[in-house]
């Protein structure tokens, strides 16, 4: 498999110094990089020991998103991310993993058949080049790197110390959209989606995705110069 | 905690750009990439858009809202800001301004304490009254009041946010002159815009508890 390597600007187009400030200089590719232009970008993550309930909602909500034209962002862990994934590909739609490993490896090994399956006919992105230790720090990165690449960030189901969470504060301090399922905010025993509400999370339902498309920008593939108004 | 002021009858404004939030034709279009590249701080577009403007300002009438002789206030987003390093929409249109002379420095006096409803994506019913901006903001006094304040935002919608703004500076500033600009602004309640640029001045004000613009 080929994996090419790119600036973050060569890939992801110019970033605003808000923007610069958590990215990565390089990020590795397999796959279709021509995806990230082929329609809004929405990450769908949240925990590894997900419920039941959370990976069905994960599922309907990705198939939803992805029939409508939403690329499916996600990180290609277990649980919330392994059925965002599956179920934008099961509805015939786009996804792109961004992941905590370099691109030759797997984590969970479990998945390496699903990753092969988004690198030969999706996106798999990684900022760890070939070779780079597995560390700690690796996955809150790879998660700001994932609320960089994503228009709007959607979380399922997370706990206290889900990695997920770095995801949602970076997407609030780039400025953009971040949702909290409905079902996270009925789980009383949770403070931070109450911690994130209050600096400008929204609450949605899997009865009301419209109110997602409300915020996405309309990405068609041809890109206007930001020099004509 | 203190009680917020009386809100301000009415206050000038001026903007620039206009967006439509479900036009279909391709200049409706083109005004969403345009809101798009605002929201997102697209690199380019704010200078070029102040570039613009500024060779619009005197025709347009908006020499007394933007200029070397104007302090510039950001308008608080719709919530807190997470960090000092966060995006910051209305600073970040001062900042080109002042870059371009149209702003003689920057005074981020305005902050957000407590989340209220973006009023671009509200439904109608559910976008945050007047007095809720109002008693949901707060703002740092100085002891030396500029001449000139414009209040800095990237939208208006109805033009809550910004009278309640420009009333809390107002109070704190009291001898200063007061004025609110909006990059953009946005036709809800028309189907489709005819440009994407449309320079103009008007006003914002209070009738009974619900706020008015016009254009």
């Amino acid at each position: 498999m080929d994996f090419i390597e790119y600036s973050v600007e060569n890939l992801l187009g110019p970033l605003n110094e808000v923007e610069k400030k958590n990215a990565p200089a390089r990020l590795y590719v397999a796959g279709h990089p021509e995806i990230l232009d082929s329609g809004a970008r929405v990450s769908i993550v949240g925990s590894r020991k997900a419920s039941k309930r959370g990976l069905e909602d994960a599922w309907t909500l990705s198939e939803q998103l992805a029939s409508r034209g939403v690329v499916i962002v996600s990180g290609l862990a277990e649980g919330i991310d392994t059925s965002a994934h599956k179920a934008a590909i099961e509805a015939k739609g786009r996804t792109i993993a961004v992941l905590g490993t370099p691109l030759d490896e797997a984590f969970p090994v479990k998945n390496r058949g699903l990753q092969t399956l988004i690198m030969q006919k999706h996106l798999c992105i990684s900022q760890f080049p070939s070779g780079a230790p597995s560390q700690r720090g690796n996955f809150p990165m790879r998660n700001r790197t994932m609320a960089l690449i994503s228009d709007a960030t959607i979380i399922v189901e997370a706990g206290e110390k889900s990695g997920s969470l770095h995801q949602g504060w970076e997407a609030l301090r780039l400025g953009r959209p971040l949702f909290l399922l409905e079902t996270i905010i009925k789980d009383s025993g949770l403070t931070w989606p109450l911690e994130m509400e209050r600096y400008g999370a929204q609450v949605v339902s899997l009865k009301a995705l419209d109110l997602v498309f409300e915020f996405l920008p309309e990405r068609t593939g041809e890109e206007a110069s930001p020099f004509a108004l | 905690m203190k009680k917020p002021p009386r809100l301000l009858s009415e206050v000038e404004f001026g903007t620039f750009l206009v967006y439509s939030p479900r036009g279909k034709s391709e200049t409706s279009k083109k005004s969403r990439k345009n809101r798009d590249n605002v929201k997102q701080d697209k690199p380019g577009f704010l200078k070029t858009a102040v570039d613009r403007l500024k060779d619009v300002l005197s025709s347009a009438g908006l020499e007394e809202f933007l200029g070397p002789q104007v302090t510039l206030v950001p308008a608080p987003r719709s919530a807190p800001l997470v960090g000092k390093d966060a995006l910051w929409p209305g600073l970040r249109i001062c900042e080109e301004l002042v870059k371009c002379g149209l702003g003689k420095e920057i005074l981020p006096c305005l902050s957000r304490t407590k989340k209220v409803a973006k009023s671009a994506f509200a439904a109608p019913g559910e976008r945050a009254g007047v007095q809720e901006h109002l008693e949901s903001m707060e703002v740092e006094r100085l002891l030396v009041a500029p001449v000139a304040i414009t209040v800095v935002d990237d939208f208006v919608t109805k033009g809550a946010t910004l009278l309640a703004a420009a009333t809390l500076v107002k109070d704190a500033f009291p001898s200063s002159a007061v004025r609110v600009f909006a990059l953009v602004r946005t036709m809800g309640l028309i189907p489709d815009v005819e440009r994407t640029v449309e320079p103009c001045k008007g006003r914002i004000w209070l009738e009974g508890s619900e706020v008015r613009r016009e254009p």
